[in-house]
């Protein structure tokens, strides 16, 4: 966590910097024979690209290109290429998910709570009005000029799909090192070796004892991320997490978390969160589908897991 | 193996982040003075790939006076920084941590954890210290993933670091 170098006898070079964005803590560590500053500057490099997917895509910066067009409904508004992108892919998911995933899922999101900016402490009220039903459906994409129109007063919800693209911006600017790897609040991009001159295993958290991993995963370039609703709570009601079932109106149920493995993290990340939200019986069938590998532990504690899976355990 | 849908989300994947790299970043920038009487414009700033990768917007002027008024749509009139790098400390009962903010054209840049010495009981012990936590393993983990980490250890130390950053 903290801004180190690690110059042992054993290791490579490697250098990590943590910072805070996207409302978590980003942790970037780089491996290979390199002067630190220039493991720094790239470093740099790497969480610019991630706070430009985080300018873009926010719901709690209202200069945010989505606050901006959340403010206009019903207008066709030209969007940058990440936000229309990320929109893009959520609304895939949420077609895949028979709307069970759905990113207009913003404004009841800030209704519970889930509305101050993790850096300002600045309280966000889109002012959305809260009675109008929104759905995915109410996005019209239209491809040829990056533009977007809202059919409805709305307040999309990026979260699931945005960090995955800054963690994959950020990896290919980090492409020049032996090894490196991301780690964006528990959702992780690794790439080539790690200190050890070793492929990275990364750890998968139990969400009912987080100081012994459930499981440890091997692969070479690989995202893990994991959604699940241990750490993020209502301030106005702890039973309710920020993973919202939109088809049923409530916070999903009967997972304590789903790990997605995949080849890029935007895939990883979008596809966790729809499988958490799927729930216990749809989750692995549904991840198996779209041809992922997962481990999701159930709220009894209950191990659940592709038959893919296996490959990547140590 | 994978399905016909499965292919195409990650086609899309793929595209998308091909397409965003190519393009480079897309800056929205706080609306333009002048936006009066029209409809507010995203206004952007292209950082074009293969240039140097310099991530602030690249007009200078920017930094003063355009930069720094609230928008003239109404949307808001929200906190303006003074540019600068600002430190701030926060403390509690199992440790200390400091930040540093950057603020550029008077908004929050980046927020970087300069120190972190929090020695948690292993009961609430948070998951980015994965080392520590398991250290009788035969591989040495670097990262570990688990449910979003909160910042909420880190409120104080921005406070006021931001405190010292307001105009």
């Amino acid at each position: 966590m903290p801004s180190c170098a690690h110059n042992t006898k054993r290791e490579t070079p490697n250098l990590a910097e943590s910072f805070l964005l996207m409302g978590t803590t980003v942790t970037i560590r780089v491996v290979g024979d390199a002067p630190d500053l220039r493991m720094q500057e790239s470093i740099q490099r790497a969480i610019g690209a991630m706070h430009a997917v985080e300018r873009a895509c926010s719901r709690f910066d209202e200069d945010s290109a989505l606050r901006e067009l959340c403010r206009h409904p019903g207008q066709l508004t030209p969007v940058p290429p990440v936000l229309f992108h990320a929109l893009r892919i959520a609304c895939e998911v949420s077609h895949l998910t028979a709307g069970v995933f759905d990113p207009t899922v913003g404004r009841i999101l800030e209704l519970q709570g889930f509305n101050r900016h993790y850096l300002t402490g600045e309280e966000i009220s889109s002012g959305v009005p809260s009675n109008i039903p929104t759905s995915y459906r109410d996005i019209i994409l239209v491809q040829d000029n990056l533009s977007v129109r809202l059919d409805k007063p709305m307040m999309l919800d990026l979260g699931a799909v945005a960090k995955g693209l800054a963690i994959d911006l950020a990896a290919k600017e980090l492409g020049e090192w032996d090894g490196f790897a991301i780690d964006a609040g528990g959702d992780v991009y690794v790439h080539g070796v790690d200190p050890m001159g070793e492929v990275w295993t990364v750890g998968v958290e139990d969400p009912h004892h987080a100081e012994e991993p459930i499981a440890l995963l091997r692969a070479g370039d690989m995202a893990v991320c994991t959604s699940g609703s241990a750490k993020r709570r209502s301030p106005l009601d702890p039973d309710i997490h920020h993973l919202w079932n939109p088809a049923e109106n409530r916070p999903a149920r009967g997972l304590a978390s789903c790990t997605v493995v995949a080849p890029i993290a935007v895939l990883a990340d979008v596809s966790a969160t729809a499988a958490f939200l799927l729930g216990p019986d749809r989750a692995i069938p549904f991840i198996e589908d779209i041809g992922l590998v997962a481990l999701c532990v159930k709220e009894n504690g209950q191990i659940l897991q592709t038959h893919t899976m296996k490959e990547y355990l140590t | 193996m994978s399905s016909l849908s499965g292919s195409r989300l990650m086609g899309l994947c793929t595209i998308a982040v091909g397409a965003i790299y190519a393009a480079g970043y897309l800056y929205t920038e706080p609306s333009i003075t002048n936006a009066r009487g029209t409809p507010p414009a995203i206004a952007t700033t292209q950082s074009p790939r293969g240039s140097a990768k310099s991530k602030t917007p690249s007009s200078k002027a920017g930094s003063s006076a355009a930069g720094q008024k609230p928008s003239a749509t109404g949307a808001s009139a929200h906190t303006m920084y003074k540019d600068g790098v600002y430190t701030g400390a926060g403390a509690n009962p199992y440790g200390t941590l400091t930040v540093a903010v950057s603020i550029s054209h008077g908004k929050i840049l980046s927020v970087k954890i300069t120190s972190y010495n929090m020695h948690y009981p292993q009961s609430i012990i948070d998951p980015q210290l994965p080392q520590e936590a398991v250290s009788k393993q035969t591989w040495r983990i670097y990262i570990v993933s688990g449910a979003t980490a909160s910042t909420y250890n880190f409120a104080e130390a921005v406070y006021y670091a931001l405190q010292k950053a307001k105009v």
